[in-house]
């Protein structure tokens, strides 16, 4: 087909005008500024040393990764991990070293090019006794160096071949820049000017941190893998969940990343804002203490296997998610998350049967009494369970439980405690049972700190002292197996186990719903971490306030 | 009069370091320590804790950790807070003049809405208004600040879209304004906090006032100023309002602890950056640098107040002077 002078003309027109039409919709698609309302100030912002979560938010918006664990979560081998810094990674032949090879794109936020030698800088500073980073024990045992080939290439010699430790090395070392950090004391870096002003690499770039009102980062742009959507982003510090989400409701915050229930309730009524479930790394469940306080003698009550089943079966805890939570929670299926890739829904639960429960409680001889309530001789079936006064979810959950243990003939008093007592009386072992909750790491393995005998040494976290060999030897199977699906069969049958004996009673695990202005577009929320996604996150000119204009001074 | 200021000063000096000192052993004595509950995670390595309390000397014997912060005290050094990553001076050099600010604004708005009231008040004394107004200060009085705060910010805030709901200023925008935007955006912040301590220290000190007021204006110098012609704003002025000051100044000097305690509610509900809320979170995470330095500033603010009421009432008053 041959075309005229005219319709050549037009042809290109249409040409041109559709290009511009791109170009400057992807133009305009940028910008905005994101006001996200969140009661706590980071707790410092340098990666080796950060706990909390918005400090967690912030920091991987301002440092990448070599490489980031994908959507599935897995945490075996390397199957789904993204390119970040690095742009490929290559394993030896025997898996006990991984050769890097950085982006040669990637830059420090001051310009200068993140080299190999970062890399293994970082490494020396997270396991550096003196640094006591979080995760150093966890790199030190799994890593033995990491060596310098080139500028842009370094290799991970590792101690073992395990089959998380790719998972293990990205996910817990974030490269730092050696030019900046290189001539600072070791003891000294938890409090440097670093740790509230970071130098990073990553989407955003480091603005302002003032305690107590605003943490600020504005979009990097020269960012390697191209300039994030938005402008800004700023955590508003308000400490009154009840103002948070006035903040939300009066349009001055966009995005809240935790509702209550009936907050979310009432917000999905405006028109201007949207409930949006997000994904949660928390479980809630009543501990048993296998031990009679800090002694070692045995538990008068909870050192016997029949009387927990008995105990758990006697609470109707479906029943219990639902009056608390609605429908934002599910009932605890055992020491596992639904979002962990092990997990298994399929495992049936010790069942709410209060006939059984009863048959169990009178023939181990917890007799009712007159008053209903059942003793073993002089001794009255009761004790004491902690419950911190900081979640109103746990605390109307306590009540619940304790009626309906009194139903079952059991009498429970409740322990209100502040959050630190209740870690402190658990550590040190004087406790009967406690309504505790778990932040499991996204890899099942952290199983052998909360569940197994390696989590009743010092500093473990299986405070009630649950040990079971066989339960040991499953997780430790599970944890070596290098294949997806044997590692699966053998979680299960720890989970199987742990179901079983009933150390603790799986209470619930909530479901987090964030409330988001209409205004922002955040598509689906990762479910390992909502603020993974804020680099494609935009807000649609027509939709813009005054304040995404708004220029920072910095 | 120099009796009466060494005497206080030294009363204050003394007071300041039993305020410290006891809650240097309370804060320590509770359960937990600054690495707690940041570390009851499954993916911390269980030494860190134990690592970083020897770090930071949380693990020696008590009177050690005492000796030890009053000697960096003495070189003017606060110490560093865990829970802000920074040391204690910088975060007290955000936080006390954000709360010097609402505590100076809501006592000035509510000592001089109070007395206004209060005189006000005892000039109709026995008046139908008089009794409605003092219905209203009553039940204001009743009511918890934290539910007059919340009143307001659903109003105000939430309805009506007049006043920011949180914050000393706005995060996204302020730093974008001149000089004067600044100024007004940090008022408009201020408006509602201010006027929520204000209400309820106008309603206290009016109380105060009227009842001062009503023992003043029986006196005789007050009748024969009215006999010399003077008008009822010209005797009031004059004569009532300065005989009845005294007691005033001296609650004054009570109201800046009351202030303090308040504010507490007044700053976590509208998320007004000061120092009572930051001491709170700071003794929620054992922050026990932060704490500390949140008790001695606020122990000596409320001692130089309780002091300043003293002399100033001392100076209006001869013969509280002549007492001292």
């Amino acid at each position: 087909m041959r075309l005229d002078f005219k319709q050549r003309g037009a042809l290109a027109g249409l040409g041109l005008g559709l290009l511009c039409a791109v170009a400057c919709g992807g133009e305009s698609a940028r910008g905005g500024t994101v006001v996200i309302a969140t009661a706590q100030d980071p707790d410092g912002l340098f990666p080796p040393t950060h706990e909390g979560e918005v400090a967690l938010q912030v920091s991987e918006l301002l440092f990448d990764h070599l490489a980031e664990r994908g959507p599935a979560m897995n945490t075996l081998g390397d199957s789904g991990f993204e390119p970040r810094l690095a742009r490929r990674w290559q394993w030896a032949r025997d898996s006990l070293s991984l050769t890097f090879e950085l982006d040669p794109r990637a830059r420090w936020h001051d310009g200068q090019r993140v080299r190999a030698s970062d890399v293994r800088f970082a490494w020396s500073v997270y396991t550096d006794p003196l640094v006591a980073s979080r995760v150093g024990g966890d790199l030190s045992q799994s890593l033995d160096s990491v060596s310098v080939r080139d500028s842009l290439t370094c290799v991970a010699w590792f101690k073992a071949r395990t089959p998380e430790q790719f998972n293990t090395l990205v996910m817990s070392l974030t490269p730092l820049p050696e030019h900046v950090l290189g001539r600072t004391p070791r003891d000294s870096l938890r409090t440097s000017a670093f740790v509230r002003a970071p130098v990073g690499n990553g989407p955003f770039r480091f603005v302002r941190w003032d305690a107590r009102q605003r943490v600020e980062i504005a979009a990097n742009t020269d960012y390697y893998r191209g300039r994030p959507r938005l402008d800004r982003v700023i955590w508003s510090i308000t400490p009154e969940m009840r103002t948070i989400v006035q903040g939300l409701v009066a349009g001055e915050a966009d995005f809240v990343e935790r509702l209550t229930p009936v907050d979310a309730a009432a917000a999905a009524l405006r028109p201007d804002i949207r409930v949006v479930q997000r994904g949660n790394f928390d479980y809630a469940f009543v501990r048993f203490n296998f031990f009679d306080g800090p002694s070692d003698r045995p538990h008068p009550l909870f050192a016997d296997r029949a009387l927990r089943r008995a105990i758990s079966m006697s609470l109707d805890r479906g029943a219990m998610v639902h009056n608390v939570l609605d429908t934002l929670g599910h009932t605890g299926l055992g020491p596992f998350l639904r979002l962990h890739w092990s997990a298994d829904t399929t495992i049936a639960p010790l069942p709410f049967d209060t006939t059984t429960a009863g048959r169990t409680l009178d023939s181990l001889g917890w007799r009712r009494g007159a008053d209903g309530m059942r003793a073993r001789g002089t001794r009255a079936l009761a004790f004491g369970m902690l419950v911190p006064t900081s979640s109103n979810n746990r605390q109307k959950f306590a009540v619940l439980i304790q009626e309906q243990l009194r139903q079952a003939g059991i009498k429970m008093t409740l322990e209100p405690v502040d959050q630190n007592t209740l870690g402190d009386r658990q550590r040190s072992r004087r406790f009967d049972a406690a309504f505790d909750a778990l932040v499991p790491t996204p890899s099942p393995s952290g199983l052998r700190q909360t569940w197994t005998s390696t989590g009743t040494k010092p500093g473990g976290l299986n405070h009630g002292r649950y040990v079971n060999p066989a339960f040991d030897a499953m997780v430790d199977s599970a944890v070596g197996a290098a294949d997806t699906r044997v590692a699966k069969e053998r979680y299960r049958a720890a989970y199987r186990i742990a179901i079983d004996d009933a150390p603790a009673v799986w209470m619930f695990e909530p479901v987090q719903v964030a409330g988001v202005n209409k205004r922002l577009q955040v598509g689906a929320l990762r479910r390992d971490g909502w603020w993974r996604g804020i680099p494609d996150w935009f807000i649609a000119p027509a939709a813009r306030l005054p304040r995404d204009t708004a220029a920072s001074t910095r | 009069m120099r009796r009466l200021l060494v005497t206080r000063a030294t009363q204050a000096a003394v007071v300041v370091s039993l305020v410290v000192t006891l809650s240097f052993v309370l804060v320590h004595l509770a359960p937990g320590d600054p690495f707690t509950s940041s570390y009851e995670d499954a993916s911390v390595a269980g030494n860190v804790r134990e690592q970083q309390r020897a770090a930071w000397g949380y693990d020696r014997p008590l009177p050690e950790q005492y000796v030890r912060w009053v000697g960096n005290l003495a070189r003017g050094e606060l110490g560093w807070s865990h829970s802000l990553s920074r040391p204690v001076g910088e975060v007290m050099r955000g936080v006390v003049p954000a709360t010097l600010l609402l505590m100076g604004t809501a006592l000035l708005l509510g000592l001089t809405g109070g007395v206004a009231l209060g005189t006000w008040q005892a000039a109709r004394h026995g008046s139908r208004s008089e009794r409605a107004t003092s219905a209203v200060t009553l039940f204001t009085l009743s009511v918890p600040e934290f539910l007059v705060a919340l009143g307001v910010l659903a109003l105000f805030s939430v309805r009506w879209r007049l006043l920011p709901v949180s914050g000393m200023l706005n995060p996204a925008t302020h730093d974008s304004l001149g000089l004067a935007g600044r100024i007004a955006d940090i008022a408009r912040h201020l408006i509602l906090p201010a006027a929520t301590l204000a209400a309820v220290t106008a309603a206290a000190v009016s109380r105060y006032q009227r009842s001062t007021m009503l023992g003043v204006l029986p006196e005789e110098f007050v009748r024969t100023a009215y006999a010399k012609g003077a008008s009822e704003g010209a005797v009031l002025r004059r004569h009532v309002i300065p005989n009845g000051l005294g007691p005033l100044i001296s609650i004054s000097g009570l109201l800046l602890p009351a202030l303090f305690g308040g504010s507490v509610f007044v700053e976590k509900i509208f998320g007004w950056p000061g120092m009572g809320l930051t001491m709170v979170n700071g003794m929620l995470g054992r922050d026990y640098p932060l704490v500390l330095a949140g008790v001695l500033i606020g122990s000596v603010l409320v001692a130089v107040g309780g002091a300043l009421a003293d002399v100033l009432a001392a100076l209006t008053d001869p013969r509280l002077r002549a007492g001292a």
